[in-house]
């Protein structure tokens, strides 16, 4: 018996080795299961969308424009359109079918010179581009788009047609990324919110405003001095009166931030132009638009007609010399009413 | 205690070769047939808790770049597959009830945990999607039958960077990319179903322990051969001495026991038992000795009838039971090393040269050892050694002229 108990635990020893030693290799022969491990947090916001997803918009947006005035049917436009946009488009495609002529539908080109992408996370969510000139050798067209909520799709808010006078600002790449701008922002010469204000009230004021000194002048305006004389030129002579008042649209303003820390800003106005003359004088729409959108209605002393206005403007940053330059417009009568 | 060294040194071989084998075999295997497949195919758990699952940043790509990803829905349901941003997937679901992929719980088998809605602060979501579980238990039937659930369908949205939509399953390739990645599954329609992501990816399958297995085991083998051979020349210098010859003997009829135990193979467990009891029992104690002794009688007197070698082996198996039992397992396999080895170490004593001639046992055993083989190989080598042992071996030669006509019974083993 002596000698059996140490060889017994040599053999033991020898088992538990064995054993551990091929457990060992088995072990070392199942690979590790692969966990995620994923690139981190960029610490720059990123464009929301790539050029090509701007692209795969510009061209949807396109589409729909392209689908819809077609047919003249403005209801297929509220799958890519919103905001002012959708509501002048609605307003141009039925003056379009009244008249049976496109010639006043703003053409919108799809073909862009340049995108401007945020870099915004969250939602609502912008975009801009310029487009091209157009075949008509109009000036170029910055357009404005939006996704509202993340289940939206990116939908066409707001035009405006760029005066040939302007120069745009400079903007970071579509591979950069703009960054939105709170309409409350202070970093500028003044708020965007405070720059569409003032300048509804430069336009309905002109240079009476309070504010006419921090605006330059601009076609706009221009239009705006002239379509008055002209009015009150004829209305005048039945002791008539005109006037004109521009209103921002409630939560209609966007801004995105230029290359040199400023900022372009977007807006929706609403504009109301009411003319009378002496009671049992009648008035008559003047324009083709005008005319097409009072359709058979019985004149009356009164004409009231409604517009929509979008603008652009550059908000340059705090202590720049130059004061807030606006960068285009669109102006379209898009109602006509007797009361 | 030269006889305690050369035991442990044969038992250091033997377990050094059976480890060589076993390194070089396993080297093999790890290239072979234990060879990491090369495409890993993972699925979701279906728990029907939500019709949206999304996975989280880093899990398209976790085993590798590249990946095929479907979605399943039974009976083919609308579904549809849309990979993106993470912040956009996240923002896509928003406050919706969903299951998120957070990785790989086995091989063949995704990590997931479900993400309730919150509790509703308005009774209308915005989206008009009415969450399932939220609404549906507290108002009924009514409120089901008024609202049918509407699976929101993420498909169209200009924020994926890869989609597929279908019904029943659809599948979509995606290549990994800089950035955060989420997948997101969309059962659609009315009823919407929770899908069933099964990611697919091919991978390079590397075999690191091919070559450490082997060359670790072909190491591990050569140094317990050498060990083998130093303890046996060590053994046989050794084996003038009287007392090593006489050991030699009892080793010969223990190795011969097994050739004779696999005669009655037919009894199967109590002969296995023999072999096992016997080589062990004598080595040590002489009680046991005994044992081996009556053995061998029943190995030399081989023509026993099968009853007789039955009835002897069960003797034997009840007088070895208390050792057996506690060792049988251990060593067992051991004691079969051991006599496996056997075998092995004449042929090495035969290129081994000076002890060879003066050892007399080992002859018998060597013919033993090769009782498979010829005898005339035997006979060859006695002569080319001038042995006239050769006339004591062929007794032993008859000895094997017994174990092989048990041998056919042994072949059907």
């Amino acid at each position: 018996m002596s000698t059996r108990t140490p060889r017994r635990s040599v053999t033991r020893t020898a088992a538990l080795a064995g054993a551990v030693a091929g457990a060992v290799l088995l072990a070392g022969c199942a690979a590790p299961l692969p966990t995620a491990s994923p690139d981190p947090t960029p610490t720059e916001a990123v464009p929301a969308l790539t050029t090509d997803q701007m692209a795969e918009v510009r061209t949807a947006v396109g589409t729909t424009l392209e689908a819809a005035g077609a047919t003249n049917d403005a209801t297929q436009l509220a799958g890519r359109l919103a905001g002012p946009a959708l509501a002048l488009r609605t307003s141009q495609l039925a003056v379009a079918a009244t008249r049976g002529n496109q010639d006043l539908v703003t053409n919108l080109p799809t073909d862009v010179q340049q995108d401007i992408i945020t870099t915004t996370d969250t939602w609502p969510r912008q975009a801009y581009a310029v487009t091209v000139q157009p075949e008509d050798l109009q000036s170029q067209r910055l357009l404005a788009y939006e996704q509202t909520t993340a289940r939206d799709p990116y939908k066409l808010w707001a035009w405006v047609r760029l005066f040939p006078s302007a120069t745009l600002p400079k903007f970071a790449g579509a591979a950069v990324g703009s960054e939105a701008v709170p309409m409350d922002d202070a970093s500028l010469v003044m708020t965007p919110a405070d720059a569409v204000a003032q300048y509804a009230d430069v336009l309905t004021l002109g240079a009476g405003s309070g504010f006419a000194g921090s605006f330059g002048d601009d076609p706009l305006r221009a239009w705006v001095a002239s379509n008055a004389t002209l009015q009150l030129a004829e209305l005048t002579k039945a002791e008539g009166t005109m006037t004109m008042t521009f209103t921002p649209t409630p939560d209609q303003a966007r801004a995105v931030r230029t290359a040199d820390g400023g900022a372009m800003v977007m807006a929706g106005l609403s504009a109301l132009e009411t003319r009378t003359v002496e009671a049992g004088g009648t008035i008559a729409p003047g324009s083709e638009t005008e005319k097409a959108l009072f359709g058979a209605s019985t004149a009356t002393n009164t004409l009231n007609v409604g517009y929509t206005t979008m603008v652009a403007m550059y908000i340059p940053p705090a202590g720049a010399p130059t004061g807030v330059q606006v960068l285009g417009m669109e102006n379209v009568a898009t109602s006509v009413t007797t009361s | 205690m030269t006889k305690g060294n050369s035991v442990l040194q044969r038992i250091l071989a033997a377990g050094l070769i059976v480890l060589g084998l076993v390194g070089i075999g396993t080297g093999v295997a790890s290239a072979t047939v234990w060879r990491e497949s090369e495409s890993v195919v993972a699925t979701t758990p279906a728990d029907g808790s939500a019709p949206l699952v999304l996975s989280e940043p880093g899990v398209l790509d976790m085993v590798a770049g590249d990946v095929t990803v479907t979605a399943k829905t039974p009976e083919d349901k609308p579904v549809t597959l849309v990979i993106g941003r993470e912040v956009d997937v996240e923002g896509w679901v928003g406050a919706d009830p969903h299951s998120v992929i957070t990785g790989l719980s086995d091989w063949d088998a995704l990590s997931t945990r479900s993400v309730d809605a919150p509790p509703p602060a308005e009774d209308v979501p915005a989206e008009g999607e009415v969450p399932a579980e939220g609404v549906a238990p507290a108002e009924g039937e009514e409120a089901a039958a008024a609202a049918p659930v509407v699976g929101a369908d993420p498909a169209g949205s200009d924020m994926w960077f890869a989609e597929a939509a279908g019904a029943g399953e659809v599948s979509l390739r995606w290549s990994d990319r800089p950035g955060r990645w989420s997948l997101l599954a969309a059962g659609t329609g009315e009823d919407p179903a929770t899908p069933v992501v099964t990611l697919t990816w091919t991978r390079e399958v590397s075999t690191p322990w091919l070559w450490p297995g082997i060359a670790g085991g072909t190491l591990l083998l050569l140094a317990g051969l050498a060990i083998a051979v130093i303890s046996f020349v060590g053994g046989r210098k050794g084996g003038d001495k009287p007392s090593k010859g006489g050991d030699k003997p009892s080793k010969r009829t223990a190795k011969g026991d097994p050739a004779g135990g696999a005669a009655p193979t037919a009894a199967g467990p109590t002969t296995s038992a023999d072999p096992g009891a016997a080589p062990v029992a004598p080595a040590r104690t002489d009680p046991d000795h005994e044992v081996p002794e009556s053995d061998r009688s029943a190995g030399s007197s081989a023509r026993l009838t099968r009853r007789e070698l039955r009835e002897q082996a069960e003797r034997e198996r009840l007088a070895a039971e208390h050792a057996a039992q506690e060792a049988a397992r251990a060593q067992r396999p051991r004691n079969r090393w051991l006599t496996g080895q056997i075998p092995v170490v004449p042929g090495r004593g035969k290129n081994a040269t000076a002890a060879q001639p003066v050892v007399p046992a080992p002859g018998p055993q060597a013919q033993a050892g090769a009782d498979g083989g010829s005898t005339a190989r035997a006979d060859a080598w006695r002569q080319a050694w001038g042995f006239n042992q050769s006339k004591a071996a062929p007794p032993a030669a008859r000895d094997d002229d017994h174990t092989p006509t048990p041998d056919p019974t042994g072949g059907d083993r």
